[in-house]
């Protein structure tokens, strides 16, 4: 039987950095060869649970449902990456209890930032009374009190946050020591930009 | 230089030799962290990787896997803050502040720990200079203001650090500007050089440089506080540099490379070029070069055999050490095997030989096609400058206890000197010995 995998779940308030970090660190595991799925909490939503809403129980439900699916994936080595709210503690300890390899990341920032960025349009929707559910705001959001690794997503840009997840898996012996580093931080185009100037300069 | 001349007597100060190979990357993680490349892992900005003939990878900040000086400091509770030291993008967390270098792809790169310092620090700069642009341009009056300009702005983000954010236990700022200015300007300034004009209106701009850098060490130390500790260090010397050695044209006339294809004119060097079957070794230049061979079992399509490894590299080491110069004399060269230079668990990915050309006078050229082996212009267009083995050391201040002047200093004893001055004890791993 394969290894077990890992799964990472991104907890935190919409906006907060969950999917663009989850993101950033499947491609670390995808330019390293590993398996892995990121589990996206509204494709899951949209494809396995189009009638759940987003009272408590049906966050429960969605969260449960989330974690199911982790555990399936990660018995046979498939390391699994989920970006979900999950607002409760309960929510994460019941996934932690189900998965042998389970990595908390909490990302983290002020309301205002959060507002700021606002990818889905959930806050400006909240600003104009279309809807009163956002966790951490209107809605309770139970903060980490041990999260594995936390992610101040005003103090570190993304490549940082996604270096400190893979830092910790290999910490704890989830993967090996060369997903960390190496390239990681540079996109295709920054890399080209920086062979550039070391090659000017006569380094390279 | 009437600052640096007050550390000098105020204290203790010597040559400062190098890392091998003498460059930035992996000179000043080697400096911070007291380990050698064998630790590290990488042996320049660019590094192979083994067993795939185009693979390579940069040595950005992901790659230093050891504790540098202020990774030991954070963790004791220690404010720490290290502004341009190469090797430092992408940044990471720090008990204080970090503002990476000139590995950091441009301005809209998040360049600072915290990342909301780097809005401070674009405003405290009226707009940060990573490094300077378009480096090889024939404008040297443009070059050199950009020179100054970068050094002006570092400065002010010192400046901006330790006013508003100090102060700290552990303050770190690298300027590059003397790099770049020797490697610009050395023919202008150095009657030894090939290319030197008597008379020129630069002859002075490096001597007029170091000036600016002496009254920016003075006001930085005044800045500091009179109990602190002042170390001054740089991670290689320079020196005039005689031209580029063509290394893959002449590994091409001595039947160790082939390509497929006969480049019309001068080419870049194209691993997709190369005929594997009929290659023993290959190169990478810079201002040292890197020869790797093609063994088989090690590489795709390797042909040297693993018995006759040593013997052909012994030979090719006979071969690069009887390369003469352009006028026929003899180069001092040195070809380096690895085993010889480092220790570590990352000896087998380095370089098979690591050339110094006649003692690093030369620059190795990579790309192919050339008339001859000597190139007086580089690929990349001017340089007037090569490394050297030896940078600077001076220490004072905030209890230093020697005096005078010291030899058999290495970059590797700058981190535990650094933790012995703030009472920290060096990890065991480190590989210096700290001046106290």
């Amino acid at each position: 039987m394969s290894e077990q995998g890992a799964v990472i779940w991104f907890t935190g308030v919409p906006a907060s950095g969950k999917s663009t970090i989850a993101a950033a660190v499947q491609k670390r595991m995808q330019q390293a060869g590993l398996p892995v799925e990121n589990l996206d909490a509204d494709e899951v939503r949209q494809n396995l649970s189009p009638n759940l809403g987003f009272t408590a129980e049906a966050r429960d439900e969605n969260t449960k449902r989330l974690a199911w699916m982790a555990k399936m994936l990660s018995k046979h080595g498939v390391n699994v990456l989920i970006a979900a709210v999950a607002p409760l503690r309960y929510h994460r300890e019941r996934a932690r209890e189900w998965c042998p390899r389970f990595v908390e990341v909490w990302t983290t920032c002020s309301l205002d930032e959060c507002k700021k960025r606002d990818p889905k349009g959930l806050y400006a929707r909240a600003d104009r009374g279309e809807i009163n559910d956002i966790a951490g705001w209107h809605m309770p959001y139970e903060e980490p009190e041990d999260a594995q690794v936390v992610c101040r997503t005003q103090e570190m840009g993304v490549g940082q946050c996604a270096e400190a997840v893979v830092v910790k898996l290999s910490e704890l012996g989830y993967m090996g020591a060369d997903v960390v580093g190496g390239d990681e931080g540079y996109s295709e185009e920054d890399q080209a930009k920086v062979e550039a100037r070391l090659k000017d300069l006569g380094y390279m | 230089m009437p600052n640096l001349n007050s550390l000098m007597t105020g204290g203790c100060f010597g040559r400062l030799r190098s890392s091998d190979p003498p460059i930035t990357v992996p000179a000043w993680t080697s400096m911070m962290s007291s380990r050698n490349p064998g630790q590290l892992g990488f042996y320049g900005f660019r590094n192979r990787r083994i067993g795939e003939y185009g693979g390579k990878w940069i040595a950005t900040a992901g790659a230093v896997k050891v504790d540098r000086a202020w990774d030991i400091l954070s963790r004791m509770g220690k404010r720490c803050c290290v502004l341009n030291v190469p090797q430092t993008y992408p940044v990471k967390p720090i008990n204080g502040a970090m503002v990476s270098s000139f590995l950091t792809p441009g301005n809209d790169s998040d360049y600072t720990y915290p990342r909301s310092l780097k809005a401070e620090i674009e405003a405290a700069t009226d707009g940060y200079m990573i490094d300077c642009e378009n480096f090889r341009t024939e404008d040297k009056q443009q070059l050199l203001q950009q020179i100054h300009a970068m050094t002006h702005k570092r400065f002010e983000a010192a400046t901006h650090l330790w006013t508003q954010h100090g102060p700290w236990d552990f303050f770190m700022v690298v300027y590059m500007g003397p790099d770049r200015i020797q490697h610009g300007f050395w023919k202008y300034v150095d009657p030894g050089h090939r290319k030197h004009e008597p008379g020129n209106p630069l002859a002075d701009c490096i001597k007029d440089y170091y000036k600016l850098l002496d009254d920016q060490l003075g006001r930085l130390v005044a800045m500091c506080g009179p109990d602190t500790r002042v170390i001054l260090v740089s991670d290689h010397g320079a020196k005039r540099m005689e031209g580029s050695l063509n290394v893959n044209d002449w590994l091409i006339r001595e039947g160790l490379l082939t390509l497929k294809e006969e480049p019309r004119g001068v080419a870049r060097f194209d691993e997709d070029n190369v005929d594997w079957s009929k290659t023993v070794a290959w190169a990478w230049g810079g201002y040292y070069a890197r020869i790797f061979m093609n063994v088989a079992g090690r590489e795709p399509r390797g042909v040297v055999a693993p018995g006759e490894y040593e013997s052909v590299r012994d030979e090719l080491i006979g071969k690069l050490q009887g390369i003469p110069d352009d006028t026929g004399r003899l180069m001092d060269t040195r070809a380096l095997r690895p085993q010889d230079l480092f220790r570590g668990p990352h000896v087998d990915e380095a370089p098979d030989l690591l050339v110094y050309f006649d003692d690093l006078l030369w620059r190795a050229g990579q790309d192919v096609g050339h008339e001859g082996l000597y190139s007086f212009e580089t690929e990349i267009g001017p340089d007037d400058c090569v490394h050297d083995y030896d940078g600077i050391f001076a220490m004072s201040g905030g209890g230093c206890q020697t005096n005078g002047e010291l030899t058999g200093l290495q970059l590797m004893d700058v981190a535990p000197t650094t933790l012995a001055a703030l009472g920290v004890g060096a990890d065991k791993s480190m590989e210096g010995s700290a001046v106290t």
